[in-house]
Protein backbone atom coordinates (compact mmCIF):
# COMPACT_ATOMS: atom_id res chain seq x y z
CA UNK A 1 0.00 0.00 0.00
CA UNK A 2 1.63 3.30 -1.08
CA UNK A 3 2.21 5.95 1.58
CA UNK A 4 0.59 9.38 1.29
CA UNK A 5 3.77 10.83 -0.23
CA UNK A 6 4.04 7.95 -2.70
CA UNK A 7 0.39 8.31 -3.69
CA UNK A 8 0.81 12.05 -4.21
CA UNK A 9 3.89 11.44 -6.34
CA UNK A 10 2.22 8.76 -8.46
CA UNK A 11 -0.78 11.02 -9.10
CA UNK A 12 1.59 13.82 -10.10
CA UNK A 13 3.46 11.58 -12.54
CA UNK A 14 0.26 10.22 -14.10
CA UNK A 15 -1.35 13.66 -14.43
CA UNK A 16 1.74 15.20 -16.00
CA UNK A 17 2.72 12.27 -18.19
CA UNK A 18 2.05 14.04 -21.51
CA UNK A 19 3.87 17.17 -20.37
CA UNK A 20 6.95 15.24 -19.20
CA UNK A 21 7.01 13.11 -22.34
CA UNK A 22 6.87 16.26 -24.45
CA UNK A 23 9.78 17.88 -22.58
CA UNK A 24 11.84 14.70 -22.96
CA UNK A 25 11.24 14.71 -26.68
CA UNK A 26 12.17 18.37 -27.05
CA UNK A 27 15.32 18.24 -24.93
CA UNK A 28 16.76 14.77 -25.58
CA UNK A 29 17.78 13.59 -29.02
CA UNK A 30 17.68 9.83 -28.83
CA UNK A 31 15.62 7.17 -27.13
CA UNK A 32 18.30 6.35 -24.58
CA UNK A 33 18.73 10.01 -23.63
CA UNK A 34 14.94 10.41 -23.39
CA UNK A 35 14.65 7.39 -21.14
CA UNK A 36 17.42 8.72 -18.92
CA UNK A 37 15.92 12.21 -18.82
CA UNK A 38 12.46 10.86 -18.02
CA UNK A 39 13.87 8.87 -15.10
CA UNK A 40 15.90 11.85 -13.92
CA UNK A 41 12.84 14.13 -13.99
CA UNK A 42 10.84 11.55 -12.03
CA UNK A 43 13.64 11.32 -9.48
CA UNK A 44 13.87 15.11 -9.14
CA UNK A 45 10.09 15.36 -8.73
CA UNK A 46 10.22 12.64 -6.08
CA UNK A 47 13.09 14.35 -4.27
CA UNK A 48 11.59 17.84 -4.42
CA UNK A 49 7.94 17.03 -3.77
CA UNK A 50 8.20 17.19 0.06
CA UNK A 51 9.55 20.75 -0.18
CA UNK A 52 6.74 21.94 -2.46
CA UNK A 53 5.05 24.55 -0.30
CA UNK A 54 2.34 25.68 -2.69
CA UNK A 55 3.90 29.11 -3.26
CA UNK A 56 3.30 28.56 -6.96
CA UNK A 57 0.79 26.32 -8.72
CA UNK A 58 1.66 22.64 -8.99
CA UNK A 59 1.87 23.00 -12.81
CA UNK A 60 4.42 25.80 -12.51
CA UNK A 61 6.38 23.74 -10.04
CA UNK A 62 6.38 20.66 -12.30
CA UNK A 63 7.54 22.79 -15.21
CA UNK A 64 10.35 24.32 -13.15
CA UNK A 65 11.62 20.94 -11.98
CA UNK A 66 11.28 19.30 -15.40
CA UNK A 67 12.85 22.13 -17.41
CA UNK A 68 15.72 22.70 -14.97
CA UNK A 69 16.41 18.98 -15.01
CA UNK A 70 16.23 18.90 -18.81
CA UNK A 71 18.71 21.77 -19.12
CA UNK A 72 21.16 20.19 -16.69
CA UNK A 73 20.73 16.80 -18.31
CA UNK A 74 21.35 18.21 -21.77
CA UNK A 75 24.57 19.83 -20.59
CA UNK A 76 25.74 16.67 -18.82
CA UNK A 77 25.10 14.36 -21.71
CA UNK A 78 25.91 16.95 -24.35
CA UNK A 79 22.95 15.57 -26.26
CA UNK A 80 22.01 18.89 -27.70
CA UNK A 81 24.83 19.08 -30.20
CA UNK A 82 24.51 20.10 -33.80
CA UNK A 83 22.82 17.30 -35.70
CA UNK A 84 22.51 16.78 -39.43
CA UNK A 85 19.35 18.28 -40.90
CA UNK A 86 18.07 14.88 -41.89
CA UNK A 87 18.26 13.59 -38.34
CA UNK A 88 16.77 16.82 -37.03
CA UNK A 89 13.87 16.37 -39.43
CA UNK A 90 13.19 12.82 -38.25
CA UNK A 91 13.29 13.88 -34.60
CA UNK A 92 10.81 16.66 -35.19
CA UNK A 93 8.59 14.39 -37.23
CA UNK A 94 8.69 11.91 -34.39
CA UNK A 95 7.69 14.55 -31.93
CA UNK A 96 4.84 15.78 -34.09
CA UNK A 97 3.58 12.23 -34.65
CA UNK A 98 3.66 11.57 -30.96
CA UNK A 99 1.78 14.76 -30.21
CA UNK A 100 -0.81 13.98 -32.86
CA UNK A 101 -1.33 10.55 -31.36
CA UNK A 102 -1.82 11.80 -27.83
CA UNK A 103 -4.97 13.04 -26.14
CA UNK A 104 -3.32 15.74 -24.10
CA UNK A 105 -3.78 19.51 -24.61
CA UNK A 106 -0.58 19.55 -26.63
CA UNK A 107 -2.41 18.04 -29.58
CA UNK A 108 -1.58 19.67 -32.90
CA UNK A 109 -2.50 19.16 -36.51
CA UNK A 110 -0.53 17.02 -38.94
CA UNK A 111 1.22 20.14 -40.19
CA UNK A 112 2.97 20.41 -36.85
CA UNK A 113 5.90 18.46 -38.26
CA UNK A 114 7.38 21.50 -39.96
CA UNK A 115 6.61 23.63 -36.96
CA UNK A 116 8.64 21.30 -34.81
CA UNK A 117 11.56 21.33 -37.20
CA UNK A 118 11.55 25.08 -36.69
CA UNK A 119 11.16 24.77 -32.92
CA UNK A 120 14.07 22.40 -32.81
CA UNK A 121 16.28 25.15 -34.18
CA UNK A 122 15.40 27.58 -31.42
CA UNK A 123 17.61 28.16 -28.38
CA UNK A 124 17.01 26.22 -25.16
CA UNK A 125 15.16 29.04 -23.44
CA UNK A 126 12.98 29.86 -26.44
CA UNK A 127 12.04 26.18 -26.69
CA UNK A 128 10.94 26.30 -23.05
CA UNK A 129 8.60 29.17 -23.83
CA UNK A 130 7.20 27.44 -26.92
CA UNK A 131 6.71 24.23 -24.96
CA UNK A 132 4.65 26.06 -22.35
CA UNK A 133 2.85 28.16 -24.95
CA UNK A 134 1.71 25.00 -26.75
CA UNK A 135 0.54 23.67 -23.39
CA UNK A 136 -1.62 26.80 -23.11
CA UNK A 137 0.19 28.12 -20.06
CA UNK A 138 -0.45 31.77 -19.15
CA UNK A 139 2.21 34.49 -19.45
CA UNK A 140 2.19 34.65 -15.67
CA UNK A 141 3.06 30.95 -15.35
CA UNK A 142 5.76 31.17 -18.03
CA UNK A 143 7.26 34.18 -16.25
CA UNK A 144 7.29 32.26 -12.95
CA UNK A 145 8.94 29.21 -14.48
CA UNK A 146 11.67 31.10 -16.32
CA UNK A 147 12.17 33.86 -13.77
CA UNK A 148 11.47 36.89 -15.96
CA UNK A 149 8.67 39.46 -16.13
CA UNK A 150 5.39 38.82 -17.93
CA UNK A 151 6.09 41.66 -20.34
CA UNK A 152 9.45 40.09 -21.13
CA UNK A 153 7.62 36.81 -21.86
CA UNK A 154 5.36 38.72 -24.23
CA UNK A 155 8.29 40.32 -26.04
CA UNK A 156 10.12 37.00 -26.33
CA UNK A 157 7.06 35.11 -27.57
CA UNK A 158 6.42 37.81 -30.16
CA UNK A 159 10.01 37.44 -31.38
CA UNK A 160 9.79 33.62 -31.33
CA UNK A 161 6.54 33.63 -33.34
CA UNK A 162 8.13 35.90 -35.94
CA UNK A 163 11.17 33.63 -36.13
CA UNK A 164 8.97 30.54 -36.48
CA UNK A 165 6.88 32.23 -39.15
CA UNK A 166 10.05 33.03 -41.10
CA UNK A 167 11.25 29.43 -40.77
CA UNK A 168 7.89 28.08 -41.90
CA UNK A 169 7.82 30.41 -44.88
CA UNK A 170 11.09 28.90 -46.09
CA UNK A 171 11.12 25.87 -48.34
CA UNK A 172 10.95 22.61 -46.37
CA UNK A 173 14.29 20.86 -45.96
CA UNK B 1 10.07 7.51 -39.12
CA UNK B 2 10.32 5.83 -35.77
CA UNK B 3 7.11 4.70 -34.05
CA UNK B 4 5.52 7.25 -31.80
CA UNK B 5 5.92 4.99 -28.82
CA UNK B 6 9.37 5.29 -27.31
CA UNK B 7 11.11 4.31 -24.14
CA UNK B 8 9.67 7.25 -22.23
CA UNK B 9 6.22 6.01 -23.18
CA UNK B 10 7.16 2.52 -22.06
CA UNK B 11 8.18 3.97 -18.73
CA UNK B 12 4.79 5.51 -18.22
CA UNK B 13 3.29 2.07 -18.67
CA UNK B 14 5.17 0.87 -15.61
CA UNK B 15 3.05 -0.10 -12.66
CA UNK B 16 2.94 2.12 -9.60
CA UNK B 17 5.21 -0.31 -7.76
CA UNK B 18 7.77 -0.24 -10.56
CA UNK B 19 7.81 3.57 -10.68
CA UNK B 20 8.29 3.75 -6.91
CA UNK B 21 11.05 1.14 -7.04
CA UNK B 22 12.78 3.15 -9.76
CA UNK B 23 12.82 6.43 -7.84
CA UNK B 24 13.76 4.67 -4.61
CA UNK B 25 16.75 3.05 -6.31
CA UNK B 26 17.90 6.39 -7.74
CA UNK B 27 17.38 8.03 -4.40
CA UNK B 28 19.47 5.42 -2.57
CA UNK B 29 22.23 5.65 -5.17
CA UNK B 30 22.29 9.43 -4.82
CA UNK B 31 22.53 9.25 -1.00
CA UNK B 32 25.27 6.62 -1.23
CA UNK B 33 27.32 8.82 -3.57
CA UNK B 34 27.09 11.83 -1.24
CA UNK B 35 27.95 9.76 1.86
CA UNK B 36 30.83 7.93 0.17
CA UNK B 37 32.32 11.18 -1.14
CA UNK B 38 32.39 12.76 2.33
CA UNK B 39 33.67 9.68 4.16
CA UNK B 40 36.38 8.90 1.60
CA UNK B 41 38.01 12.32 2.03
CA UNK B 42 37.58 12.35 5.78
CA UNK B 43 39.20 8.90 6.16
CA UNK B 44 42.09 9.76 3.79
CA UNK B 45 42.79 13.00 5.70
CA UNK B 46 42.51 11.22 9.06
CA UNK B 47 44.93 8.44 8.10
CA UNK B 48 47.47 10.93 6.75
CA UNK B 49 47.21 13.06 9.92
CA UNK B 50 47.67 10.02 12.22
CA UNK B 51 50.74 8.90 10.26
CA UNK B 52 52.36 12.34 10.29
CA UNK B 53 51.45 13.46 13.84
CA UNK B 54 54.23 11.50 15.65
CA UNK B 55 56.87 13.19 13.51
CA UNK B 56 55.86 16.57 14.97
CA UNK B 57 56.89 15.43 18.43
CA UNK B 58 60.27 13.88 17.77
CA UNK B 59 63.30 14.10 15.49
CA UNK B 60 65.28 17.05 14.10
CA UNK B 61 63.74 20.49 14.14
CA UNK B 62 63.52 20.76 10.35
CA UNK B 63 61.69 17.42 10.11
CA UNK B 64 59.28 18.48 12.85
CA UNK B 65 58.64 21.77 11.04
CA UNK B 66 57.93 19.78 7.88
CA UNK B 67 55.50 17.46 9.68
CA UNK B 68 53.77 20.45 11.25
CA UNK B 69 53.46 22.09 7.82
CA UNK B 70 51.89 18.91 6.42
CA UNK B 71 49.43 18.72 9.33
CA UNK B 72 48.49 22.36 8.83
CA UNK B 73 48.17 21.60 5.12
CA UNK B 74 45.77 18.72 5.79
CA UNK B 75 43.70 21.06 7.94
CA UNK B 76 43.72 23.70 5.21
CA UNK B 77 42.74 21.16 2.52
CA UNK B 78 39.90 19.87 4.72
CA UNK B 79 38.71 23.42 5.36
CA UNK B 80 38.79 24.38 1.68
CA UNK B 81 37.02 21.20 0.57
CA UNK B 82 34.31 21.44 3.21
CA UNK B 83 33.79 25.14 2.50
CA UNK B 84 33.35 24.29 -1.18
CA UNK B 85 31.15 21.33 -0.25
CA UNK B 86 28.78 23.61 1.67
CA UNK B 87 27.80 25.15 -1.65
CA UNK B 88 26.89 21.75 -3.06
CA UNK B 89 25.71 20.06 0.14
CA UNK B 90 22.57 18.62 -1.38
CA UNK B 91 24.12 17.65 -4.70
CA UNK B 92 22.18 19.16 -7.57
CA UNK B 93 20.85 22.70 -7.66
CA UNK B 94 17.29 22.87 -6.27
CA UNK B 95 15.26 22.13 -9.40
CA UNK B 96 12.20 23.89 -8.05
CA UNK B 97 13.88 27.29 -8.47
CA UNK B 98 12.98 29.39 -11.48
CA UNK B 99 15.22 28.59 -14.45
CA UNK B 100 17.05 31.93 -14.14
CA UNK B 101 17.63 31.49 -10.39
CA UNK B 102 18.80 27.89 -10.86
CA UNK B 103 21.29 29.04 -13.49
CA UNK B 104 22.61 31.79 -11.22
CA UNK B 105 23.11 29.27 -8.39
CA UNK B 106 24.89 26.92 -10.76
CA UNK B 107 27.08 29.75 -12.04
CA UNK B 108 28.11 30.55 -8.45
CA UNK B 109 29.00 26.91 -7.92
CA UNK B 110 31.07 26.73 -11.09
CA UNK B 111 32.88 29.96 -10.16
CA UNK B 112 33.64 28.51 -6.72
CA UNK B 113 35.00 25.34 -8.31
CA UNK B 114 37.12 27.33 -10.75
CA UNK B 115 38.53 29.39 -7.89
CA UNK B 116 39.23 26.21 -5.89
CA UNK B 117 41.03 24.39 -8.68
CA UNK B 118 42.87 27.45 -9.96
CA UNK B 119 44.38 28.04 -6.50
CA UNK B 120 45.36 24.41 -5.90
CA UNK B 121 49.06 25.43 -5.85
CA UNK B 122 48.80 27.38 -2.61
CA UNK B 123 46.20 25.45 -0.62
CA UNK B 124 47.15 21.90 -1.62
CA UNK B 125 50.49 21.53 -3.36
CA UNK B 126 52.56 24.08 -1.41
CA UNK B 127 51.75 22.97 2.15
CA UNK B 128 51.62 19.22 1.53
CA UNK B 129 54.54 18.79 -0.84
CA UNK B 130 56.54 21.69 0.67
CA UNK B 131 56.09 20.14 4.10
CA UNK B 132 57.10 16.72 2.83
CA UNK B 133 60.30 18.16 1.35
CA UNK B 134 61.14 19.75 4.72
CA UNK B 135 60.38 16.45 6.44
CA UNK B 136 62.60 14.53 4.02
CA UNK B 137 65.44 17.03 4.35
CA UNK B 138 65.18 17.13 8.14
CA UNK B 139 65.08 13.35 8.53
CA UNK B 140 68.15 12.70 6.39
CA UNK B 141 70.24 15.68 7.45
CA UNK B 142 73.19 16.96 5.44
CA UNK B 143 74.46 13.41 4.86
CA UNK B 144 71.43 12.56 2.79
CA UNK B 145 71.59 15.61 0.50
CA UNK B 146 71.36 13.51 -2.67
CA UNK B 147 68.19 11.82 -1.39
CA UNK B 148 66.74 15.21 -0.44
CA UNK B 149 67.61 16.63 -3.84
CA UNK B 150 66.02 13.64 -5.60
CA UNK B 151 62.93 13.87 -3.45
CA UNK B 152 62.65 17.62 -4.03
CA UNK B 153 62.76 17.08 -7.79
CA UNK B 154 60.14 14.32 -7.48
CA UNK B 155 57.90 16.55 -5.32
CA UNK B 156 58.29 19.46 -7.74
CA UNK B 157 57.31 17.26 -10.69
CA UNK B 158 54.37 15.81 -8.75
CA UNK B 159 53.25 19.30 -7.76
CA UNK B 160 53.54 20.51 -11.32
CA UNK B 161 51.48 17.52 -12.46
CA UNK B 162 48.74 18.17 -9.89
CA UNK B 163 48.58 21.87 -10.80
CA UNK B 164 48.54 21.07 -14.53
CA UNK B 165 45.73 18.50 -14.12
CA UNK B 166 43.61 20.92 -12.12
CA UNK B 167 44.15 23.75 -14.58
CA UNK B 168 43.27 21.37 -17.39
CA UNK B 169 40.01 20.48 -15.64
CA UNK B 170 39.22 24.19 -15.35
CA UNK B 171 40.02 24.79 -19.01
CA UNK B 172 38.32 21.72 -20.44
CA UNK B 173 35.34 21.22 -18.17
CA UNK B 174 34.55 24.20 -15.98
CA UNK B 175 35.18 27.09 -18.38
CA UNK B 176 33.00 25.53 -21.13
CA UNK B 177 30.31 24.83 -18.52
CA UNK B 178 30.50 28.42 -17.36
CA UNK B 179 30.26 29.62 -20.94
CA UNK B 180 27.14 27.49 -21.50
CA UNK B 181 25.46 28.85 -18.38
CA UNK B 182 26.33 32.41 -19.37
CA UNK B 183 24.88 31.77 -22.83
CA UNK B 184 21.65 30.46 -21.32
CA UNK B 185 21.42 33.47 -19.00
CA UNK B 186 22.01 35.73 -21.98
CA UNK B 187 19.18 33.93 -23.80
CA UNK B 188 16.89 34.54 -20.83
CA UNK B 189 17.82 38.19 -20.50
CA UNK B 190 17.80 39.05 -24.20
Amino acid sequence: MPTKHEQKFLTLVRENDGRLRHICRVYARDVEARKDLYQEIMFQLWRSLPSFGGASSIDTWVYRVALNTALTHARRRSVHVETPLEEEHVEAADLAASLDASDDPLDLSEQSERLYVAIDRLGDVDRMLVTMYLDQRSYHEMAEVIGISESHVGVKLHRIKKSLARSLAEEPV
Amino acid sequence: MKPASDTADELTRLTDEEILALVETRSQRFQRQIRFRDWRELIAGGIAAVMIAPAVLRGPLLARAGALTILAGIGLVAFRLFAARRLTASGDVDPALSVADALHVELDRVDAQISLLSGVAWWYVAPLLGGSVLLAAGSRGLAGWSYTLGYTIFAALLGWGIIALNHRAVRRTLQPKRKEIMALLAQIES
